[in-house]
């Protein structure tokens, strides 16, 4: 889910960026964050207009270039970057690191910087005069976008441009006065329930995990067995469903705040791992009664792949603490909404003899799925399974409509076997038994 | 696989099913709902708070008070004059010649023609509303990158294509078709020698357009657009026109059967007045210039959506360049030569009636040439540049793209006051954003007076290729 959002996080960047391939004066872009007390910004320079600026070849490029050229680009920024409040007052600029990228293959040299309004200054409104490369090159164009305000609700999406520098004219006004932390708040909530709704992943996990949820070990072990009583079934659902909040709710907090940083790629792969034991467990008992365990435990790893998605916000302070529960809300209510939607048919289904069928199928289907993320998440191979489950993943309705028939289906033959085999007498109409 | 059932036990009652099917049925029907009827909600939170296709245009144009907003002009209400207020405050006033009806009915003559060759798609496909949108939808760019309007020559008949070169011909006049027809030569080249991909490059992917239909009383634009050339010619609009003009050409040069230089006479008009110019140190313009400043913008897949209020031309007196009225005649007679070289790109009806208006002795004294790199504008980076109170005429030599260590041309002739017929000076094109969230034009913006609407004006990116 965290490769997702970042190829997402990349295509947005190429969106604002795009065009710039093929392109012998390819444009700046400045990606801004407003923050509460400050704004975060991300320069992209096009190392080609960077060198027709200085008038000479810049000759290495990559880190070599960053390395070589530090000094000289930070000293450009801070010389030809002005913030100032719209009534003139000038804010401070502090330039962070340098990295070198590429954007629609034209290399460019990203600066982070923090632009701090004076005191009794709003950073919600201000003007930014870019001369970075303008100062030199006449036609150079400079993009500025609000990648997010969350005050204003953006906190993901394509980067809004809200003004372009060019030919005599570097300066850009930003006004984004008004808005508020709940609205920032609802954003980060629908965020959270999206990233549920499309983290085909997580949900399997939780689904096949709860497959036996309806069952009670049979006496002979390694086996499922009857139905469990409606209570226990609840209970058990209860058990495994808090479990799993409860541990993701802890890493994806430790991971947003900082506390914990776990590399995406092997959480990614255990998030797969975890999909394959909780199918082995719907298949034969491995660890019965102990689900909750088991959903706590590999809930701190899915918390960290959460939390992966919020650390992309760039949010900070209390800010931060506000996502960090609109975030998890956001999860725990489509989850709730997802499961209670598909729990009761399952628990009904589970009272037919069909489903013991079911549930191999079921498992079966997402040990192939979860076999097909490791091999992408672990191996680097190309995964066929994903663009079908995200493709199924997209009709919910239709999903829950077949589970629902299924149930009907079930219960009718079982009735109709189960009349057959009081009439036992009877010739048979053909049910096999 | 098991020989054992599941036997129904009876601790699961009726009133358990009862009720587990009632919550099945209550989700089903919640979902039901979300997931057909809740579109517009699934709208809003997919798109995350109405970001949706918003990297538009924004407004904002400098600060400085330089943007040269074009503004409304007599609202054409004074027999077919508008205006454009330039940066000192002057305004400009352009006009429709009458001298240039009898082409302008050849033109509406020619493009009947070519409908009638096309097919019925083609037929509806060549004609587009006369809105700013369709209008500015050229680029400098290979036509992969930033569709164009119209039919692509390449998709005509055989029929069709002779009709279209037709049209060309009464419309662009001599110099102008044989640069339409060298154009495309040199774009076939970049495919055939170059190796450059068919998708983007190519002499076919040429496409004719009319944005406003073709008449002989209403106002409309004939576009000619491909990769390296576009012609927006404005018929009956409140000024006679020919702008914007776009020309380019990647390789600057080749041979085949025999030699090619597509741009030879614009660029040699262009070093003859620098050679004159140069000894003046005003005629260097300070900085750099990588492109054309006042070209298309190409953000959002659109063209030239700078046009109206964010192009820039600049004021003042100083750092434009040498004022043709200083120069001798001779070196004043190659300064016609230069602004002909462009001008002659449309039939001499109307390209006569504009240099009237671009070479009268009035205009000369307010007209500036400069340049900047190299006098001979063979290196990357060179410019040259012609800033009359009307006429503008920029000229950039750049690194090449198939060919890299070669260079290419990039040129631009605008008109003040007239471009696209002067038809859309108070219109400002639409952005494919819809929030509310770009905060645009604040005070201190360059933006038209009155306000645009949000994220509407301006904007856009770069001069491009």
């Amino acid at each position: 889910v965290k490769r997702v959002w970042l190829l997402f996080a990349l295509l947005l960047v190429d969106l604002v960026t795009r065009s710039a391939a093929a392109h012998p004066a390819p444009h700046s872009v400045i990606l801004l964050d407003l923050r509460a007390h400050d704004v975060g910004a991300e320069l992209r320079l096009p190392v080609p207009e960077l060198e027709a600026a200085l008038g000479r070849d810049l000759r290495s490029e990559g880190s070599a270039l960053i390395e070589r050229e530090r000094s000289l680009l930070r000293a450009m920024v801070l010389r030809d970057l002005h913030v100032g409040s719209l009534d003139g007052a000038a804010w401070t600029i502090e330039v962070g690191p340098l990295a070198s990228a590429t954007d629609s293959g034209v290399p460019v040299v990203v600066v982070e910087a923090t632009f701090t309004p004076p005191a009794a200054h709003a950073p919600g409104a201000f003007e930014i005069v870019d001369d970075v490369i303008g100062r030199r090159v006449q036609n150079h164009n400079a993009w500025i976008a609000v990648r997010s305000d969350f005050a204003r609700g953006v906190v993901t999406g394509e980067p809004q441009v809200v003004g372009v520098t060019g030919y005599l004219r570097h300066t850009v006004v930003v006004n984004r006065t008004g808005g508020s932390s709940f609205r920032g708040f609802q954003a980060i909530l629908r965020l959270g329930m999206q990233h549920i709704a499309e983290g085909t992943d997580h949900l399997l996990f939780l689904l096949t995990l709860l497959l036996p949820a309806p069952l009670v070990v049979a006496t002979r072990r390694r086996r499922w067995g009857a139905v469990a009583s409606t209570r226990a079934t609840f209970a058990s659902l209860l058990r495994v469903v808090t479990a799993f909040s409860v541990g993701h709710s802890l890493t994806l907090a430790a991971g947003s705040l900082g506390w914990l940083r776990l590399p995406s790629s092997p959480v990614e792969t255990f998030i797969a791992l975890s999909i394959l034991v909780s199918a082995a467990h719907a298949l034969v008992p491995l660890f019965p009664r102990h689900e909750a365990w088991i959903a706590g435990a590999f809930g701190f790893v899915h918390g960290a792949a959460f939390a992966g998605a919020l650390a992309d916000l760039h949010l900070e302070g209390g800010r931060l603490a506000l996502a960090l529960l609109g975030f998890n809300l956001g999860i725990e209510s489509m989850q709730l909404v997802i499961v209670g939607a598909a729990f009761p048919w399952l628990v009904l289904l589970a009272r037919t003899n069909w489903y013991s069928a079911f549930r191999t199928f079921s498992a079966f289907t997402a040990i192939i799925a979860a076999l097909g993320w490791l091999g992408q998440r672990a191996l680097g191979l190309r995964n066929p399974i994903e663009p079908v489950l995200t493709g199924v993943a997209a009709h919910p309705a239709v999903l829950l409509a077949s589970l629902a028939s299924l149930v009907c289906l079930a219960r009718l033959a079982s009735s109709r076997a189960a009349a057959d085999s009081d009439q036992s007498a009877r010739p048979s109409n053909g049910v096999a038994h | 696989m098991t020989k054992r059932r599941y036997e129904r036990t009876d601790t699961a009652g009726r009133r358990d099913e009862f009720w587990l099917t009632a919550a099945g049925i209550a989700g089903l029907t919640l979902t039901g709902f979300v997931a057909c009827g809740g579109n517009d909600s699934s709208a809003g939170t997919g798109g995350s708070a109405g970001t949706a296709g918003s990297v538009a245009a924004g407004a904002t144009g400098g600060s400085g008070g330089t943007a040269a907003g074009t503004t409304n002009g007599g609202t054409g209400g004074t027999s077919g004059s508008a205006g454009a207020e330039g940066g000192t405050g002057t305004t400009v006033a352009c006009s429709a010649d009458s001298s240039t009806a009898a082409n302008m009915e050849a033109v509406v003559a020619a493009a009947t023609e070519l409908v009638s060759k096309l097919t019925a798609d083609q037929q509806s496909t060549i004609q587009l509303d006369a809105t700013i949108d369709n209008v500015e939808q050229w680029s400098n760019l290979p036509t992969s990158a930033i569709a164009r309007n119209g039919v692509m020559l390449g998709d005509m008949s055989a029929d069709a294509q002779t009709a279209a070169v037709a049209l060309v011909a009464v419309a662009a006049g001599d110099t102008g078709s044989t640069l339409f027809s060298e154009l495309r030569a040199a774009d076939e080249y970049l495919v055939t020698n170059g190796n450059a991909d068919s998708n983007s490059y190519g002499e076919g992917r040429y496409y004719i357009a009319f944005v406003g239909v073709p008449s002989t009383t209403s106002s409309w634009t004939l576009q000619v657009a491909g990769h390296h050339l576009a012609y927006n010619f404005t018929y009956n609009g409140a000024c006679t026109s020919a702008t914007p003009l776009f020309d380019g050409v990647e390789p600057t040069t080749w041979t085949d059967t025999t030699d090619h230089a597509p741009l030879e006479t614009q660029r040699a008009a262009a070093v003859a007045v620098i050679a004159a110019i140069a000894g003046d140190p005003t005629s260097l313009l300070s900085g750099t210039y990588s492109d054309i400043v006042n070209g298309p913008t190409n953000a959002n897949g659109k063209g030239d959506s700078h046009y109206p209020s964010g192009l820039t031309y600049p004021t003042g007196t100083s750092g434009r360049g040498v004022l043709v009225g200083s120069l001798s005649t001779d070196d004043q007679q190659l300064v016609k030569t230069a602004i002909e070289a462009w001008v002659h790109n449309v039939a001499d009806p109307i390209a006569n009636a504009l240099l009237a208006e671009y070479e009268s002795d009035d205009a000369l004294a307010a007209t500036y040439v400069a340049y900047s790199g190299a006098t001979d504008l063979t290196t990357k980076n060179s410019y040259f540049r012609v800033d009359g109170p009307r006429v503008w005429i920029e000229y950039t030599i750049q690194g090449g793209i198939v060919y890299p260590s070669r260079v290419h041309y990039h040129t631009i002739w605008r008109d003040k006051a007239a471009d696209y017929g002067a038809e859309y000076v108070d219109a400002e094109p639409s952005t494919d954003t819809s929030t509310a969230g770009t905060s645009s034009g604040g005070p201190g913006s360059g933006g038209p007076p009155g306000g645009s609407p949000p994220g509407a004006a301006a904007g856009g990116a770069p001069a491009g290729l």
